[in-house]
């Protein structure tokens, strides 16, 4: 008879294992920087093709320096569209940016770097409540509940065995819906939201405290948002 | 990537001006900003309208948002039972099918050497032509992409009016062989059960199937269920470890062809346990063994001699045959011998390009009705399709060689006669005789008319044969050097296909036309067209309509029915006829609900009932059979066979296989022996050969291809090897090896701990890469009942490339 309950899979100790590596990670850089730079939260937006991907055991096992010495260094490299480069609060600048990991407003963000490819199961471990990875990089909370299979609608960056990854921006035309933004009916008023609910429905995932400051909710102890804020249409 | 077109350019200035002023406020205040909404930022102005998405069996339900003429944006569809607002990557990015920078545009016809563009007037006539040429040679090869109304146009055209049965689709590389393990089976095809069973079952064993990647949102919601809680065991028997491995709580490694071994090895457990249902299998079985000549429905063995069969196959025999550990099989046998479980069982190519394809498809239906686990929610064999309407319009209007619509066989002199008069042409028009399946319809056109290449053109239509058929260098490059054969590409981008055409007709697709697609679940779906196709691109169906008329203009009796008038006759309401022929009036009326309607006669027969036209207008899909109720509603059938939600099950049976091909209400349990492959590993090719499809890419990568997230996430084809055997090869992650098979050799990129994970001696190559054709090193040996060829076992080596 087969076990009732799944046996330990090579996926779960890769999940034990990011949470341990990334999470020490994360310690170390929330204590030694976040309190400089609070207020620049930046977007990643392009293909960072550089970034680490969580190792399996046997990878942790031969490699030479210890996980996470040479990440820290390495998020400096990542190109993002910083809110530092614009006005705090540049609301255009960060839709601008988020645009640029979306084939339209409402499309599944891509992911901006190269992942474990057979497995999203260690997406989780920044994923889940988000996270701050370094003075300019955040990893976002995942806007809707736990779906596993993080792949089935997020494409990640090109697997790092193929090399370089040549598209001709002129091969689509494709123009797609552009963010917009809520309405209100007085001045005062609660605005509307101005995007689909669905798969949106974890409203700190942008608009918490590690949300881009333009985006950032000015009553994050409220948590009933859609009390006060209403969807633009109903489905 | 978003980009404003011109008229919403004015929207977005408006927007930024709005915001930036919006920032002085902010900067001037303390704290937090204030989101300060624009007021000139309106949101744009977007209409939304359901179809299904363009790609896979699964026939998830999306909204389209179209502004300005064009698709800008898609969501899933939360009132679709299939997918209930979720998509996959393909599925939310489907709307950039369309807008690919070379989207074909203009009918292209080859002068020496060259496609140059000519008008639409010259290309029918082109068309026409060749029919002329010699009609019985002339073939259309066609989709499982193909919406009902174009496919069922196309056999019109064919059937009832060329008095050809020269017509198979893709389909045949695809699902043929689950048609006919269903018709052995049941009498009729396609499956009994229906999605709402992965809501429902304790237990899901993946036959060779990936379902984490080829049909996500399905698999999705299997591991939804454990999220909110309930228990569901995944077992993933397969030759490389997968996506779907990872969610699984069994993974059982097997040897190619081992499914066979397997299936006869719980069969033989039930038996010698005792632990089959006799209930089911007295009540609701019969016993078949192969006849000869072979046919589908074979002969008729007693459940002795059934059990019989059974005797060699002990776990040990299964083991050595598999690779699967014999514990495994028992435990396999305990779950099927478990009637409180309830087991859905889900394959797909894996089983259907097989060279035993039918016989495998017969076993794993012979498991679950040897085991009484079937009938009740949860407890389904089930076989999922790769094209949106595989089903609709392959397996239910019956575009194949042999076939007639509505599950009627060229071969039945009855059923010609019921398809001679729905379709109003005179007695006699139908050809008896079946026309060639794939393979044999491509061989026909490679080989020299002297030699007795009877087939002399070719039309394909929404498909890619330059790239998917098996064998490239033997049942397609041959052709392109004989100047008497002449192949004509409806497409919608250049493709391996086109490049090689003589005459290429640019298409309309998806939403710039009406359309109906059949699902996995034999669920029909319609939709309107939104936009239009970009310069003179026209729908397919409007394609074959236009040749038939020209026929018709030239005296053609073929294109004529029993009173004179045009085979595709469409009147008004004023009951004038609309010259549908003439593109302008293409849309002058629903051509597509005329054909539907046409097509909706002859479903009947089946018991695969449709409802009228209007009622998909309203639904997100309906599963048939849709029969009307006392009040004058439509209802459609979840658990088709049972007898608490079919209403074409003999009252007060539980079950009721009302199409047996024994006559009696069973169903049949095949007794089959395991058959080794037709080529195997030896010395010179050490490694087993598999291909199949990655996530991010749709088939032959026309449209994916084309999309930049797609794109971006898989740029390239490449191998996977076992890492064992790439340091053996001396091969490293990355590095160009070469591939090699008795028919080709191909140089991709090696990926070691990739996507998937071959078992040791066994590689993988996806072929969706244009660039890189997997299908000039596959076989094309077939089962022979369906006659779909086996692209997932032959015989290979590998070396670097380097130093080669």
């Amino acid at each position: 008879m087969f076990t009732q309950t799944p046996s330990v899979s090579a996926a779960q100790q890769r999940i034990v294992l990011a949470a341990v590596v990334l999470g020490s990670l994360a310690v170390a850089v929330i204590s030694t920087k976040t309190h400089e730079v609070a207020e620049r939260v930046v977007v990643p937006v392009a293909d960072v093709g550089d970034a680490p991907v969580a190792l399996s055991y046997s990878g942790l096992r031969e490699r030479a320096t210890p996980a996470g010495s040479d990440w820290q260094a390495r998020f400096a490299t990542w190109p993002t569209e910083s809110e530092s480069q614009s006005e705090p609060g540049d609301r255009a600048g960060v839709r601008a940016a988020r645009a640029r990991g979306r084939a339209y407003d409402g499309a599944p963000p891509t992911v901006p770097h190269p992942i474990d490819p057979r497995s999203s199961a260690s997406c989780d471990t920044c994923h889940a409540a988000g996270l701050r990875l370094s003075a300019t990089v955040v990893a976002p909370a995942r806007s809707h509940g736990p779906y596993p299979s993080c792949t089935q609608c997020h494409a990640p960056a090109s697997p790092r065995a193929f090399g370089s990854n040549a598209w001709d921006e002129a091969a689509s035309t494709f123009v797609g819906v552009e963010s917009h933004a809520g309405e209100r009916a007085w001045q005062g008023a609660p605005p509307t939201i101005p995007h689909d609910a669905l798969m949106r429905g974890t409203c700190l995932s942008c608009h918490g405290p590690l949300g881009p400051t333009a985006l950032r909710t000015t009553h994050p102890e409220r948590t009933s948002c859609r009390q006060c804020h209403v969807t633009q249409e109903q489905r | 990537m978003t980009k404003p077109s011109q008229s919403r350019r004015h929207f977005i200035q408006g927007a930024v001006g709005a915001t930036a002023a919006g920032t002085v406020g902010v900067v001037r205040a303390a704290g937090p900003s204030l989101p300060v909404m624009a007021p000139a930022a309106l949101p744009p102005d977007i209409a939304w309208n359901k179809a299904p998405c363009r790609f896979c069996g699964t026939g998830c339900h999306v909204e389209v948002g179209v502004a300005d003429g064009g698709v800008v944006a898609i969501r899933g569809d939360a009132k679709a039972d299939v997918n209930k607002g979720l998509l996959c990557v393909k599925g939310y990015h489907v709307g950039l099918a369309l807008y690919g920078k070379d989207r074909l545009t203009t009918p292209l016809l080859r002068k020496k050497g060259k496609l140059v563009p000519i008008s639409w007037e010259e290309a029918i006539d082109v068309v026409a032509q060749r029919v002329r040429l010699d009609p019985a040679g002339f073939a259309v090869y066609g989709s499982g992409q193909w919406t009902i109304p174009e496919g069922f146009a196309a056999m019109k055209f064919v059937k009832g009016g060329l008095g050809s049965n020269q017509i198979d689709p893709n389909a045949r590389l695809c699902m043929a062989s689950a048609v006919t393990g269903f018709i052995a089976t049941y009498g009729v095809d396609e499956p009994a059960g229906c999605f709402d069973d992965l809501d429902r079952c304790d237990v899901v064993i993946l036959w060779g199937n990936n379902p984490a990647e080829m049909h996500p949102v399905l698999f999705s919601r299997v591991l939804d269920r454990r999220q909110r809680g309930e228990t569901v065991r995944i077992i993933d028997i397969g030759t490389r470890r997968t996506r779907s491995t990872e969610f699984a709580d069994e993974y059982l490694a097997m040897k190619p062809q081992g499914d066979m071994a397997i299936a006869n090895g719980i069969a033989h457990l039930l038996i010698k346990r005792g632990t089959y249902d006799a209930d089911f299998v007295r009540d609701h079985c019969a016993f078949r063994a192969d006849s000869d000549p072979a046919t589908l429905k074979g002969a008729a063995i007693d459940f002795d001699a059934y059990k019989r069969g059974l005797d060699p196959y002990t776990p040990a025999e299964v083991e050595r045959l598999s690779g699967v550990p014999a514990a495994k099989i028992e435990a396999l046998a305990d779950l099927f011998g478990d009637r409180d479980l309830r087991i859905t069982s889900l394959w797909c190519m894996g089983m259907n390009q097989h060279t035993q394809g039918t016989a495998v498809n017969t076993m794993v239906h012979g498991v679950h009705l040897l085991s009484g686990h079937f009938g009740r929610p949860g407890d389904a064999p089930t076989s999922l399709t790769g094209q949106p309407s595989a089903c609709g319009t392959v397996r239910e209007v019956g575009t194949l060689a042999h076939a007639l619509p509505g599950g009627r066989v060229v071969a039945n002199a009855k059923h010609r006669e019921q398809c001679e008069d729905l379709w109003n042409v005179p007695r006699g028009r139908i050809n008896p005789k079946p026309g060639y399946h794939t393979v044999k319809m491509w061989e026909q056109f490679c080989k020299p008319s002297d030699k007795g290449g009877d087939i002399h053109t070719i039309w394909v239509q929404v498909t890619n044969p330059g790239q998917s058929l098996p064998n490239k260098p033997a049942l397609f490059d041959p052709s392109r050097a004989l100047d008497e054969k002449f192949l004509i590409v409806s497409d919608v981008y250049p493709t391996a296909t086109t490049v090689d055409a003589d005459l290429v007709l640019p298409s309309a697709m998806w939403v710039e036309k009406n359309g109906v697609f059949g699902n996995s679940e034999r669920r029909t779906q319609q939709w309107f067209k939104m936009v239009d196709p970009p310069g003179e691109a026209r729908d397919d169906c409007w394609q074959i309509i236009a040749v038939a008329r020209r026929l018709f203009d030239l005296g053609e009796a073929s294109m004529r029915d029993a009173d004179g008038n045009f085979l595709f006759h469409m009147a008004g309401a004023d009951g004038r006829e609309v010259p549908i022929w003439d593109w302008p009036h293409y849309y002058d009326i629903n051509v597509d609900e005329g054909l539907f309607e046409e097509y909706r006669k002859f479903t009947r027969l089946k018991h695969k009932d449709l409802a009228p036209y209007g009622e998909y207008v309203k639904a997100r899909g309906l599963r048939w059979p849709v029969v009307q109720q006392p009040d004058g509603s439509w209802r459609e059938t979840r658990f088709r066979f049972a007898g608490f939600d079919d209403p074409y099950v003999k009252k007060g049976s539980k079950i009721d296989f009302y199409h047996s091909t024994s006559g009696d209400g069973r169903a049949q349990l095949w007794s089959r022996p395991y058959v080794a492959p037709p080529e195997q590993p030896d010395a010179e090719y050490p490694l087993w050969l598999c291909t199949g499809r990655v996530l991010e890419h749709w088939h032959t990568g026309t449209m994916t291809s084309r999309m930049r997230p797609l794109h971006r996430a898989m740029p390239s084809a490449y191998v996977e090897l076992n890492p064992d055997d790439a340091r053996a090869l001396g091969i490293h992650n990355g590095q160009d090896v070469i591939v090699e098979t008795r028919r080709g050799a191909l140089t991709l990129p090696a990926w070691i701990e990739g996507r998937g994970a071959p078992e040791p001696g066994n590689i993988f190559i996806p072929f969706f890469d244009e660039e890189r054709l997997a299908n000039v090193l596959t076989l094309e040996a077939h089962d022979p009942f369906s006659k779909q060829p086996d692209y997932k076992k032959c015989a290979a080596k590998v070396r670097p490339a380097t130093g080669a």
